[in-house]
Order: C-alpha cells, then structure tokens, then sequence
C-alpha cells in the first residue's frame, strides 16, 4: 500500500506541553498508529516543549499537541488530541 | 492604610517609557511593566508601527525585546523598520530579536488543542536572549484556528496568566473590535484579561485622516482617557498632546532669559507700548482684516530678532515664499539676506494638505531644527478654521511645546469681512491663550481708509489702550498717536485736518487766557490800590480819634484841677475870711 510506505518513512514528531489529557490521547494514537504499522516507532518521538521549548521555537509550534510529519520533501503538521484515529490516518495518508 | 489603597498601588507601579512623549503623558509615565498590554485597531491603523518604535526603544535604553510576527516574515518587518527613523540605523540580533514565525502553510486540525506551544516558544525565546518584553503581532490570525470561542477565551487566559508570572511585559496586538462577532468577542476577552489597552482609530474628516489613540483601559492607575490625535511620519508614531505644565516652568529657566527681558517688536513706536517689546518665551495674537499689515507687522518682527542675533521660523500658511519675500521686501522688509545666512526660515504650510496636527509636529521639528527663538504662525487662523476634529488640541500642542523652548510666537489672526473682535475672542481661544492681543483694523473716515493698532491685552505689562495709527512708509511701520474726538479715533488727512483745526482753537483758548489773566491781575491791583487807600483813611479816622480823645481826657484834666484848685482856694479863702474878719 502507497499509504503505509508514506507514512512509515516519515520522521513523527508529537510535540506536547506536560501531561495533559489532549498530549495522553495524542500519545495513544501514535501508540495505535505503530501498533497498525502505520509509523515506524525507530521515526517516532514526544518531546514535551515545556521541557524543551527549543522544540517549539525550532517547528513554529504554538499549539499543543502537534504531530510534525517530515518526508524528504514535505512537513505537515496535524494539530489536536488525534483522537479520531481514521481522520489522522488519512492526514498521514495524504502526507 | 486600609484608607489609601490607590495611592499604594500608584506608588508601587513600575512604568515602561516608551519614548512617544505624548503616549507617556497620557499614561502618566509609560506602559504598565510586567503586564500584558492590548493594542487594537483596524488594517492599518499603526498597531505594528508603534509596537515596533516602542520595542525599538526599550532596546535604545539598554533592554532586550523579541518581536513575534504572525503575518509577516523576519526581513518584510526589518524592512518595514528601516523605513523609520528609530529603525534605519538596525539593532543588533541579539537585542531585538525578530523571530519569522507564521502559522506553518501545511497545517491540519484534528482534535482538541491548547496553545503551551507558544508559551514554551516565547520560554524558549526569552530565557535564551535575556529579554524583557515581548510584541505578539499579528495574534489574532493564531487564535482564529481556535475551534471555539471558549477555546479561545481559556488560551488567552493561559498566555496573560503566564506573561504575568513570569515578570514579561507583552504587547499583544489585535484587529479592531467591529470586523465580527468572533473578531468582538475576542477583543472583549482581551480587554478583560490584559491590563492596559490602546485603541488606535482612523478619523475622516473630508479628504483628510486624522489618525487617532485612545487608553481605554490602564489598570491600577489614572490615565487620560480621552481620543487623542495621532501623527504618523518617518519617525514613527507620534501622539499629539500638550505635555505637563510642570515642565513649561522649568524650561523657562532652561532658554536662560531673564523673566522680563524683552525682543523687540521691530517697530520702534510699538515697543514702549508693550513696556519695552514682546515678552521672551510670551505669545502674541495680531488680528486684522485682510491687509491691515499682519504679515508686514509679522516681517518687522522677524527682521528685529534676526539683527538682534536671534533665529526666527517663518511658518507662511497663505503665501508660498517667494511671494511672502515679494510682498514684505515692497515695504522695506527684506527677507533675502537673513535667508541666505540661515537665520530665518519660511515654513510653507497648507491648511489644506493635512491636518493640524501634522502641522503641529513639522512646525516643532522646524523649531528644534533651526534652533529657533522666535516664531511667526501667519495665519494661524488657517489651523484654527480648518474644521478638522483636532484643532485645539493641535494648538495646544503647538503652543505648549514652544513655550516648554522659551520661543517667542508671534500669530496672527485673519478675521473676514465684518467680524469683529468679541467675534476673535469666541471664535477662537487664541486670544485666552495669548499674552497679548493686538488688533489691527481699517477705519473709514472722509473717504480715506486708514490702518489702526489698538493693543487689546497684554499680560503683566503697563500698556497704553489708546488707538493708534499705524502708516507704512518706504522704510517701514511707522505708529502715530490717533486723534480722538467726540468718541471717534480720527486718522490719516482727517486725523491732520483735525489736529489743525485744534491747534488754532488751542491758540485761540491761550489769547483768552492771557486776556482774561491780564483783567484779572488789573482789577487785583484795582482793589489793593483801594484797600491801601482805605488802610490810609482808617489810619486818619484812628488819628482823630485819638486826638479827640487826647482832647476830651486834657479837658477833664484841666476841669479836675480847676476844681481842686477851687477847692483848694475855698478852703484857703476861709482862712482868709477869717483872717480878713479877725481884721474887721
């Protein structure tokens, strides 16, 4: 599948501030999507800008949670707890 | 202490200058340290101009700042900031830091979401370059990604919250109210949650826009509330109101003029009229009709301070120069050389071309230009009649900031047709204002129309009332006493022919008085001659008198030793009778 190859060779950042109830859901959709095999988990990482706000001056990122999809050509960025998992699957799809 | 708690809290508020005069004044010092400050307005309105010049100067005192853009990119805001005074020379990177963010092009929603990211950003920012105040521009183009109204509300309190907690002074821009519901609803959260909020407005008065400011909110402290106007140039924002009279005072010594010491009005009869000349650092209204010799009176003047060392700001609102130097060089006042040294300027200003307040501010650069000590506003009534909404406040400024230079103003006044002076003194408050008023006028009498001077006010100066006639002659103004009579002031020809008229009557009242003198003295010598000559008979009569008397008291004499020499021999008889019978 196209979707897979696409998503599995992009580097997944999810930027999240502290333990909120939106970064927890943020972090069990990215769990999901590895478990699917939907993301390399080796492509995958959280950081808590609260910790290390470089992170949120680096991606521009004034809204938590944010997952950053970065291919070679392309970065999206998708905004929100990523609760609807079949939504962001088709984000990432399209990324 | 329960009792004063406002005067705690002012005591206790730190101020952040921001080195627009007239925005420090009406905030009573600066914008509230530490806080989160609103400045809202429409496309265009200046928020990003006067955020900018106020970081710019926080930076020039020694500060570090960060500019946040969520519209434009780093270079299009450096670029925008070389085009100004304050921002052409640059700032190094690390003391105004200019962050290119802008919300990511390739940005989906999904979900629930908070806005850390940015506090994390600005804690990332500022712990990293020291800085002390931060400028959010553009915001409102991040928080319309918010899903709702609520959300927006809770992030908005989250950033202020932080911003406070932190010790950050933010300025946080926004669109105007109006624009939408959503747009509203937010400037109405933001003006709850942030502690100080400016309103910047654009006025249209026919052609022309008057740009405007408004404090609508200064928490924990007094602030002027009202719409202020608002100029716009290569320096950047400037908020046109009259500073504090506090510093009128101490400049005053600054200039280093004596309290009474005077300049000269360039027309000697006028000078001891005023007690010796203008007043140093006084303000001085001529009105007149067109062509009773304002500008001519304006141009002696100007030529009586130039020689007397001093620099004068011609500021022409009706004449371009060359008509100006035409007009006052036919009467004997010639500009050309004190123009070719530098000591006088010609500011050609257009009552049309803007608004007062613009003019306001170019005539106060000109003046700090040239160094001026003495200014001429001709007319000023074309500021004052423009009919923009701002025109006290523009003279007000105008006037208060001379005054704060020690300049000497000299304005004059046009009133058309038959406007008179109570018309001068309602119309306008420039004569409250002024320390003197002189009123220049035509007066009609057979058949000729001459000028007059009359010297309405002039403060905390012995001065003549009285009319006077005001000539121009091939070598200048000339004043000649005016001729009262039977309640009119009589000038030119008519003036003379009735000064004529009086030296004869004046000669004819001397012959009478000699006459009459000379009739008086005769009958006094008349009436001496008479009372010595009664003085010689009362002396006669006292003669007689006494030689009667003299008489009467020589007879009684004589009657009283007859009679005692009777006696005498009657008794002396009896011895002899009885001698004679002792014979017999």
């Amino acid at each position: 599948m196209t979707e897979m190859s696409t998503s599995r060779s992009a580097e997944l950042t999810l930027l999240v501030a502290g333990e909120s109830s939106a970064a927890r859901s943020a972090r069990a959709t990215l769990d999901t999507l590895i478990g699917d095999g939907l993301a390399e988990a080796s492509h995958v990482r959280v950081i808590d800008v609260l910790q290390q706000p470089d992170y949120a001056l680096r991606y521009k990122v004034y809204f938590t949670p944010s997952l950053i999809v970065e291919t070679s050509t392309t970065t999206t960025t998708i905004v929100g707890d990523l609760h609807e998992i079949d939504e962001v699957r088709s984000l990432l799809a399209a990324a | 202490m329960d009792e004063q708690p406002q005067f705690h809290e002012v005591e206790a508020r730190s101020v952040l200058e921001t080195g627009i005069a007239g925005l420090d004044h009406i905030t009573g010092g600066g914008l509230p340290r530490g806080r989160v400050i609103s400045i809202f307005g429409a496309a265009g309105a200046g928020k990003t101009v006067l955020g900018l010049q106020i970081l710019a100067h926080r930076v020039s005192m020694g500060e570090r700042a960060v500019f946040i853009s969520f519209e434009q990119t780093a270079d299009s805001v450096l670029e925008d900031m070389a085009g100004f005074s304050w921002g052409a020379d640059g700032f190094p990177e690390d003391d105004l830091i200019v962050l290119e963010t802008g919300v990511p092009t390739d940005l989906h929603i999904s979900g629930r979401f908070d806005m850390q990211g940015l506090i994390a950003t600005l804690l990332a920012v500022t712990d990293a370059s020291g800085a002390t105040i931060v400028m959010l521009d553009g915001l409102n183009a991040l928080l319309s990604l918010l899903l709702e109204e609520a959300d927006e509300r809770r992030e908005l309190l989250r950033l202020t919250d932080w911003v406070r907690s932190q010790g950050l002074t933010v300025l946080i821009t926004a669109k105007a109210s109006a624009e939408n519901e959503r747009a509203r609803t937010r400037a109405e959260i933001l003006d709850y949650q942030t502690d100080c909020v400016l309103v910047l407005d654009r006025l249209q008065t026919g052609n022309t826009i008057s740009r405007t400011l408004q404090v609508t909110k200064y928490r924990g402290a007094a602030h002027i509330g009202h719409i202020v106007p608002v100029v716009m140039t290569h320096n950047g924002v400037d908020v046109v109101v009259a500073a504090s009279l506090v510093l009128e005072d101490s400049t005053t010594s600054v200039s280093g003029s004596r309290p009474d010491e005077r300049m000269p009005t360039g027309v000697e009869e006028l000078d001891p009229l005023l007690g010796g000349g203008y007043l140093v650092g006084s303000r001085t209204l001529l009105s007149g009709a067109p062509g009773t010799s304002k500008s001519t009176l304006a141009a002696a003047f100007s030529l009586a301070v130039v020689q007397g060392g001093g620099r004068v700001l011609y500021v022409s609102f009706d004449e371009v120069r060359a008509q100006l130097e035409l007009h006052t060089s036919s009467v004997g006042y010639s500009f050309r050389e004190p123009l070719e040294n530098g000591s006088l300027r010609i500011l050609e200003e257009s009552a049309a071309g803007g608004t007062p307040e613009e003019s306001a501010l170019r005539i106060i650069r000109a003046v700090d230009e040239l160094g001026a000590n003495a200014v001429v506003i001709d007319p000023v009534s074309a500021l004052t009649s423009s009919g923009q909404p701002f025109v006290e406040e523009a003279l007000s400024y105008l006037l208060t900031s001379l005054s704060q230079r020690g300049v000497t103003v000299l304005l004059t006044s046009l009133l058309h047709g038959a406007a008179s002076l109570d018309d001068e003194a309602t119309n306008s408050n420039i004569s409250t204002i002024a320390d003197n008023w002189i009123h220049l006028t035509y007066i009609a009498n057979g058949g000729e129309r001459n000028r007059a001077l009359t010297i309405v006010k002039s403060r905390a100066t012995a001065h003549t009332n009285q009319v006077r006639e005001l000539v121009i002659t091939s070598d200048g103004i000339e004043l000649r006493p005016a001729y009262a009579a039977d309640g009119d002031v009589l000038l030119g020809s008519a003036r003379v022919q009735k000064e004529e008229q009086d030296r004869t009557a004046a000669w004819l009242r001397s012959v009478e008085y000699e006459r009459g003198e000379a009739e008086i003295l005769a009958s006094m010598a008349e009436l001496e001659g008479r009372i010595s000559g009664l003085g010689n008979e009362v002396d006669l009569r006292r003669r007689d008198l006494e030689r009667l008397r003299s008489t009467r008291d020589g007879a009684l004499e004589r009657t009283a030793t007859a009679l005692e020499a009777r006696v005498a021999s009657r008794r002396s008889g009896n011895l002899a009778n009885e001698g004679e019978a002792n014979q017999k």
